[in-house]
């Protein structure tokens, strides 16, 4: 099928005005492209910088924690770690403290490492909790570390009756005072 | 040897502006003249211009790269002189219009051989066209599309374009008798 055509029309259009567009036109539409251009690389670079910091926070996170974890295991097996078993690793150089690195991370735990492990928390909690309570102690009522915690008024007034008989003072009113902010007022 | 239009849409598409400096001066006049003919009585043609530009710029991630780019730009041109019609009450360009006499056509001048004469009876002829025709017409000759692009920017069948097209030619040869010479 023939689409119409007819030649000589077409030729006569030709020759109509060549209208074109304002050269206000021109320079607003181009205007508006480059923008456009301009536009997205500026959300591209966001968008890659976005990335970038993600991926150097997570790596940074990363490599912190398997830090700390290298230093409980050393501390663990260092200092707890039976003298046997610490020759024995010596000739199996593969679980050896020397080699561990990420690497030896990904292997699977042998039962000395393991075990090696577990004790390097219980030694960390041990430690936390010494931590803990050393601070508790700077906080006791006048220096009475037996009665830090101890709720029962009854205790109190006993270890507040020994002090006044020993004639210390000082200590005695620093007890009533701690003891009527925590049971209320002091009877003689 | 020049890139194609295809090609330079591929690299503004990625960012290089330069492309579509080319790619604009390609079309400036052919997409000018399709909006400024297709909307003969309008008086914002230059608008509507630049809006059809606007609306390339802000679609241009939707185009595809086995795409033709000429019929998707004309896309945009008409569907913007189509909105305008609408916005202004007028619903030609959706209907398909028959044959029907052309008013004030009846009188031809002596001097047809004047090539001058021709060109302003056709852009006169032009106007007078239903604009379904008119646009099927000036997509063919501004843009240089085949009736099956035709059909695709303007929503019909290949058929119905050839239609349109048979009628315009023959409304508008019908009345340009002696500007064959």
């Amino acid at each position: 099928m023939t689409e119409p055509f007819d030649p000589k029309l077409s030729a006569l259009y030709q020759r109509t005005p060549k209208d074109e567009p304002s050269e206000a036109s021109d320079a607003l539409v181009t205007q508006l492209a480059h923008d456009a251009v301009k536009q997205q690389r500026k959300h591209l670079w966001g968008a890659q910088w976005a990335v970038a910091a993600t991926l150097v926070l997570a790596v940074g996170l990363s490599w912190q924690v398997w830090q700390q974890q290298a230093a409980i295991e050393v501390d663990s097996v260092v200092f707890d770690a039976p003298v046997e078993k610490k020759s024995k690793r010596q000739e199996k150089p593969a679980y050896s403290l020397q080699g561990s690195s990420p690497q030896a991370d990904f292997a699977p735990a042998p039962p000395v490492l393991k075990q090696a492990r577990e004790q390097s928390l219980e030694i960390y909690h041990a430690e936390q909790m010494r931590k803990r309570s050393q601070k508790a102690l700077v906080d006791v009522p006048c220096g009475q570390s037996g009665l830090r915690f101890d709720t029962d008024p009854e205790k109190w007034r006993l270890e507040i009756a020994l002090l006044q008989k020993q004639g210390d003072k000082v200590q005695a009113e620093c007890l009533i005072s701690a003891f009527e902010q925590r049971f209320g007022q002091w009877e003689k | 040897m020049s890139k194609t239009d295809e090609q330079l849409m591929q690299q503004y598409c990625a960012g290089d502006a330069a492309a579509f400096d080319t790619l604009y001066a390609r079309y400036r006049g052919p997409v000018f003249r399709y909006v400024q003919r297709l909307c003969a009585q309008c008086i914002e043609s230059e608008e509507l211009y630049q809006d059809v530009w606007v609306r390339m710029v802000r679609a241009r991630d939707q185009w595809q790269d086995h795409q033709a780019f000429s019929p998707w730009l004309f896309r945009i041109a008409h569907n913007r002189v189509v909105d305008h019609f609408r916005s202004m009450g007028k619903a030609e360009l959706l209907e398909i219009n028959e044959p029907e006499a052309i008013p004030g056509s009846g009188l031809l001048p002596e001097a047809l051989a004047l090539l001058r004469d021709c060109v302003e009876r056709l852009m006169a002829l032009l106007g007078e066209l239903p604009e379904n025709q008119r646009s099927a017409f000036l997509l063919k000759e501004e843009a240089g599309l085949s009736l099956a692009q035709i059909g695709e920017v303007t929503g019909v069948e290949r058929e119905t374009v050839k239609s349109r097209l048979r009628y315009a030619l023959k409304r508008l040869r019908s009345n340009l008798e002696g500007c064959d010479d």
